[in-house]
């Protein structure tokens, strides 16, 4: 399961150092799968799309910080429990419903930006 | 109202005194835009609070000196405007909360009676200069600090190039290696040296660049190991024009300059610097210190008879609240003052003793206290008596048990839980249970409500956070646990590591295990970090991991430190910046506004300002027309830029030269008056171009 911040959100940015995966940003700022990571020039993302590492990538919120969902391992591979949602002042930073993923495809999500 | 008018003397007072009292009724009227009307109160100290409809007034006090006459003038001003109760910051300046905004332009004109201001307390300008409390009485300082900080203070009030930085400024000045004015985490920290040159000693700093705290701390960058002291005011100068320039304005949370630094590099950052050398008004810049100089006197030679009936008492205190002083047979008392928060009625009692036998002057401490200085030998068991009086001889100044806090929830609008009912909490266990460490003078606790950090919680060897947590569809205050900050000296420190998070009520039970856990395996001989750093991160985290526990909370755990019903989450947003205007015909107007002050700057000889006035009028003139197509202007080199790319390469809009060329003369020609009035006419002509070029535009539409 990626980590999700919700609307409760207070900008305070706490959680954007901790990140391991580089998948916080502030609201409306572009984003990259290249920022971070160790990928590089053309990428097949998981779902199987095709995408450039650098190119520039919409931002999921406009008012609030966000995690781009295909960068956040909750940690695995880190740290034994998502370290934005340790730090987060508000306890804003919940498991996203949307993407529930198992351990295993998590783990190999982390090795796929950090190979 | 009229009342006050008439009595301020310094004309420049008068006119921003008359301005704040024009534009707070201007704003009632609606005919002026609120957030505008908010940078401009907070430029002026006026800072909004958690209550609504009453402002907090952020009283600045420069390296918190204070005298006995302004002692009482701020007490007055506390009975007659606020509550009574006054409270020191961790910047050494004075809040008082409560206050009608209606009666702020008549309190601060009480202020000004004893050179008081409330100029750039708050908002995106240089903030209080602060230095170490014992500056100009310290055994160990090469110098004193004070006529620097003093000039610093004096040189960049009302200075045309930091009244709308991107964000605020902090300054502070260390009059030793120890570093008590905490110099790596200021935007500017400078520490006292001194230098022999050519067999003369000259005075100096080591200048840290673009630390900081807040929710991402940054450890500030050595920028000079040795700066000649009358190159001090140029390179401030200089550094507050790039950052002007370069600083982000739109994306609050980046806007510091400690950003801007990470982002660009200390190298190219100081090659800017560089750049701006040609349009300093001073350089050199000699400061004197010769007032700062004078000889010690007092009002009252006779030595009173003192009877000490509790002689034990007194040495204990004189033990941990008595400074000896680098003048022979003087001592500085120190008083530890509770949360920071003391009372017109001692204020004054205090004011009065401190003017007949000490040399009328405190100073207001980093952690919240107060400093009395130049107290005689034979006098201390008189102000031992006298203090004890007024509850102000409480064991531990500077101690653990002297906890540093934020106001947090109990006026803050951005507070997320309490930082003063679980400082008082911690104080009481330590004097309870842990009574030696009254005496402990290495290991600092200090607290803030939320991460913004004001009461400097994440450089202190132990530290709380404000924090609230979801236990199903309740909340519960909480706090973070921080342990393994702390000044090293010379610059350098430490940020805290975040252990974990616990509801608040389990703060005492979090410092009982962590100082029982010292106490049973810290080495003899071994310091407190060097124990945190032997034992490591993940040994404090197990250790107080199971106190984050929440699936058996009591009723209790939902009330949060010093309340008595159930706590309720409710955070604000901060507003000590100024907030982006982008409402094209306010921008233009703001332009105008500019030029006349460059006028008014060029009429009155101040030729620097007046110069920077009309680079600020020339960016805000493009910024407006950039607005007006919706392109980005995030910094003021990005609206020169972006002006070029957008109106001018294309000859939309028609100059002699490119915009950048235009604007940057700026930077190649002296601050001559020739000059001055060349650029100002260039403002003035861009600024009637852009004006007809909008009017004609917007008819089209």
């Amino acid at each position: 399961m990626a980590i999700i911040i919700t609307d409760e959100c207070i900008n305070c940015g706490a959680c954007e150092p901790e990140c391991p995966n580089t998948a916080i940003y502030e609201g409306a700022a572009d984003w990259k799968y290249s920022e971070g990571t160790s990928l590089k020039g053309n990428i097949s993302l998981l779902n199987g799309s095709e995408i450039a590492a650098d190119s520039l990538q919409e931002p999921i919120s406009d008012e609030f910080y966000f995690i781009a969902p295909d960068k956040c391992t909750e940690c695995i591979g880190f740290h034994e429990e998502p370290q934005c949602a340790a730090v987060c002042p508000v306890d804003c930073c919940v498991p996203d419903d949307e993407y529930v993923e198992t351990k295993e495809a998590l783990l190999e999500k982390q090795k796929f930006l950090h190979n | 109202m009229q009342s006050f008018r008439s009595e301020i003397e310094n004309p420049v007072v008068e006119k921003d005194i008359l301005e704040l009292e024009r534009k707070i009724q201007l704003f009632k009227e609606g005919k002026i835009d609120e957030e505008r009307f908010r940078s401009l109160r907070l430029a002026r100290g006026v800072y909004g609070q958690r209550q609504f409809g009453v402002q907090m007034i952020r009283i600045k006090l420069p390296y918190g000196k204070v005298t006995s006459e302004q002692l009482h003038r701020i007490a007055n001003v506390s009975d007659e405007y606020s509550r009574g109760r006054l409270h020191i910051t961790t910047r050494q300046d004075i809040q008082i909360h409560h206050v009608s905004l209606d009666r702020t332009p008549e309190l601060w004109s009480q202020l000004e009676k004893d050179d008081i201001t409330l100029r750039e307390a708050c908002g995106n300008a240089v903030r209080n200069i602060t230095a170490s409390e014992t500056a100009g009485i310290d055994v160990n300082e090469p110098f004193d600090v004070s006529p620097y900080a003093h000039a610093t203070f004096q040189f960049f009030l009302r200075n045309a190039i930091c009244q709308e930085m991107g964000r605020k400024f902090k300054i502070s000045f260390s009059g030793t290696d120890d570093d008590t004015a905490i110099s790596f985490m200021h935007d500017l920290g400078f520490i006292a040296k001194s230098k022999e040159v050519n067999g003369q000693t000259v005075k100096g700093f080591k200048v840290m660049l673009a630390g900081g705290l807040g929710s991402q701390p940054r450890h500030a960058d050595v920028i000079y190991d040795f700066l000649e002291a009358q190159f001090l005011i140029p390179t401030i100068e200089g550094v507050l024009r790039v950052f002007d320039r370069y600083g982000e304005r739109n994306k609050r949370a980046k806007a510091r300059l400690k950003f801007l630094v990470k982002e660009i590099g200390v190298p190219k950052f100081l090659e800017l610097v560089a750049k701006e050398k040609q349009a300093l008004s001073y350089v050199p810049y000699p400061i004197d210190s010769t007032a700062f100089e004078q000889e010690i006197t007092f009002q009252e030679n006779e030595i009173p008879e003192t009877d000490i009936e509790d002689a034990e008492g007194f040495e204990a205190w004189k033990n941990t609240n008595v400074i000896k002083q680098k003048q022979e047979r003087l001592f500085a008392i120190g008083i530890k003052v509770s949360l920071g928060d003391f009372y017109t009625d001692k204020a004054r009692l205090l004011a009065d003793l401190v003017k007949k036998y000490a040399a009328n002057e405190i100073r207001l401490t980093l952690r919240q206290n107060i400093l009395i200085r130049h107290v005689r030998a034979e006098l201390l068991p008189l102000f031992y008596v006298e203090l004890s009086k007024l509850g102000f001889t409480e064991l531990g100044y500077n101690s653990t048990s002297d906890i540093t806090a934020c106001p947090g929830t109990d006026t803050c609008n951005l507070g997320i839980s309490s930082s003063t009912g679980i400082a008082l909490e911690l104080e009481r266990i330590l004097k309870e249970e842990y009574p030696a460490y009254i005496n402990n003078k290495e290991i600092a606790i200090k607290i803030s409500g939320c991460m913004n950090a004001c009461g400097q919680h994440n450089m202190a060897h132990i530290g709380f956070q404000g924090m609230s947590i979801k236990v199903g569809n309740l909340q519960a205050p909480a706090l973070q646990v921080l342990i393994g900050g702390g000044i090293l000296g010379n610059g350098k420190g430490r940020f805290s590591d975040k252990l974990v998070k616990i509801p608040s009520k389990k703060g005492p039970d979090a410092l009982r295990l962590l100082l029982n856990d010292i106490e049973n395996n810290q080495f003899e001989n071994e310091n407190f970090l060097e124990y945190y750093d032997r034992k490591g991160k993940i040994y404090f985290y197990d250790l107080l991991k199971p106190l984050s526990d929440i699936s058996s909370l009591g009723k209790s755990d939902f009330i949060d430190w010093g309340h008595d019903e159930n706590y309720v989450k409710a955070i604000g947003i901060g507003e000590c910046a100024g907030v982006v205007i982008d409402l094209i015909a306010t921008l233009l107007f703001e332009s105008e506004e500019k030029l006349s002050n460059s006028k008014e700057a060029l009429k009155a000889n101040q030729l620097s300002d007046s110069i920077y006035h009309a680079y600020t009028a020339l960016v805000n003139t493009a910024k407006a027309l950039l607005t007006s197509e919706g392109i980005k202007t995030n910094t003021q080199a990005g609206i020169i830029q972006n002006f070029d790319t957008h109106f001018v390469v294309n000859n939309t809009i028609e100059l002699s030269t490119t915009f950048a060329a235009l604007v940057y003369q700026i930077n190649e020609e002296k601050p001559t008056k020739e000059f001055a009035e060349r650029y100002l006419l260039v403002a003035t002509n861009f600024y009637k171009k852009i004006d007809v070029f909008r009017k004609k535009t917007v008819s089209h539409v």
